[in-house]
């Protein structure tokens, strides 16, 4: 399989084969993160498509340091918005649920947020995750940004799905407890 | 904070943690590499055996081919039919060689537990960070840390020969061994089992943190058992361990013996061990 660097490179050369390498090596992961956010394989699918397009698009401007965390950002970025164009799902799909779990560290207090605040949010974030071991980094990351459920999570990672709830939980807590460190009004 | 906020935050994070994220390939579909590099010896084992038997098999024609007259060897008269007979046999035993030769040795992903798990993958990247033992011999409790290392494989057991009886002793620890030496310090790191006493067990984690077991056995009798320690202190960290005892009066209370964690800079704690005729052991545990 093609290495990022090359694949790169066939964007800037405008050779379309890049978006076949794509597919072939990243096809399957961004699939399965658009089917966790729309519950809808032709859904997917179909962002799928809109992502190569997009990835064909934008490189020859942008030059991504980290091809996989780009392409994974766009895929959830228009999964995201597709789903919230079609507006009809109901909240339990993995997504939201997911996000409900988070939520559960936070109240509904509405302060002004702005997206300096976001990103140095995020900043801390990426910093405590880095203070958690790799396992740990890898389970959060895998609920939380990829909205991987549970069961497919604990089959990932041969534990069993109380296990991996459970290990999440500590998380969340050691989170929260981080971020109000931190100085942030959860 | 709104959860959609923090939801963007997550949104934001560092890409290279997403990126470490990606390629979790689920484990029950990966090949079993132990079980795969297990039948490719056994059949490696297997052609090489057969090769050889062939081998063998054809040495006594091959000798017969020769015959004692007037005192000397010579090639008998029939040796080229037995030449004949043999030559298929022989590109038989090239090709089962050459299909020898085709098995290339795994060297990658092989698992320790044989069992690709979650846990033992932390544990073999702990393991490239894990503590060193080393003993300071000729220590001159300088600090210096470049005493010769007697353990770099956490797994490997350590034995630590006292010298302190050694022929012209000055006490030093350094001293050259005698064989009538009898002061043998073994120590004994495990890991960290879940723990059934036996050893090594497979590692046991929380919170990501693995411990290791030490003991320390003086002449065949064990001082120090199952001690912990934890990975990635901090210099200077009690380590829990107990440092000093004596084998004429028994160990002391292993736990409460005032802690003998000799300090001798930022980056080094010794533990010392005192034997029964009153010289001193030195073991430096680096981080």
């Amino acid at each position: 399989m093609m290495n990022d660097a090359s694949i790169i490179q066939m964007f800037l050369d405008r050779n379309e084969d890049a978006i076949h390498e794509v597919d072939l090596k990243y096809g399957k992961l961004c699939l399965r993160l658009a089917n966790n956010i729309l519950m809808c394989k032709e859904d997917a699918e179909e962002v799928l498509v809109d992502t190569y397009l997009k990835i064909w698009n934008t490189i020859p401007e942008d030059r991504p340091d980290n091809l996989t965390a780009y392409i994974c950002k766009i895929v959830k970025r228009l999964s995201l918005d597709k789903r919230r164009y079609k507006n009809a799902q109901k909240r339990n799909d993995e997504a939201s649920v997911s996000i409900d779990e988070l939520a559960e560290i936070l109240s509904d207090q509405k302060n002004p947020e702005d997206d300096l605040i976001i990103r140095d949010l995020s900043d801390s974030i990426s910093n405590f995750l880095l203070k958690e071991n790799k396992t740990n980094r890898q389970l959060f990351i895998r609920r939380y940004w990829y909205y991987d459920p549970i069961e497919s999570i604990a089959e990932q990672f041969e534990m069993n799905p109380k296990t991996v709830t459970t290990i999440l939980f500590r998380i969340r807590k050691r989170l929260k407890k981080y971020l109000e460190k931190e100085g942030y009004d959860l | 904070m709104k959860k959609d906020k923090f939801d963007t935050a997550i949104n934001g994070i560092n890409e290279d943690l997403i990126a470490e994220a990606a390629n979790i390939v689920p484990k029950r579909k990966r090949l079993n590499i132990t079980r795969y590099a297990s039948a490719v010896a056994a059949c490696a084992v297997f052609a090489v055996g057969a090769a050889l038997v062939k081998n063998h098999a054809m040495t006594v024609p091959e000798l017969s081919k020769y015959e004692e007259h007037n005192g000397s060897i010579v090639e008998s008269q029939d040796a080229n039919s037995y030449s004949d007979q043999f030559t298929s046999e022989t590109d038989n035993e090239e090709n089962v060689l050459n299909n020898v030769s085709d098995f290339q040795p795994i060297t990658e992903n092989v698992n320790i537990y044989g069992k690709e798990t979650a846990e033992a993958q932390q544990f073999n990247e702990d393991k490239a960070t894990s503590v060193d033992l080393t003993v300071n011999e000729n220590d001159n409790y300088n600090g210096c840390n470049s005493d010769t290392v007697i353990r770099e494989e956490p797994t490997s057991n350590v034995v630590i020969s006292d010298t302190a009886t050694g022929v012209n002793d000055n006490n030093s620890v350094a001293d050259v061994p005698d064989e009538t030496a009898t002061n043998v310090v073994t120590i004994e790191p495990t890991v960290n089992t879940n723990d059934n006493g036996n050893t090594p067990d497979t590692p046991v984690y929380d919170n990501g943190v693995c411990d290791k077991l030490w003991s320390v056995t003086l002449n065949g009798k064990t001082y120090i058992e199952n001690r912990t320690i934890v990975s990635g202190f901090t210099p200077n960290q009690y380590l829990g361990t107990i440092a000093e005892f004596d084998e004429a009066s028994g160990p002391y209370d292993t736990y409460n013996t005032a802690n003998e964690v000799y300090t001798t800079n930022e980056s080094e704690t010794v533990l010392l061990i005192k034997l029964s005729d009153g010289k001193t052991v030195a073991l430096s545990l680096l981080q």
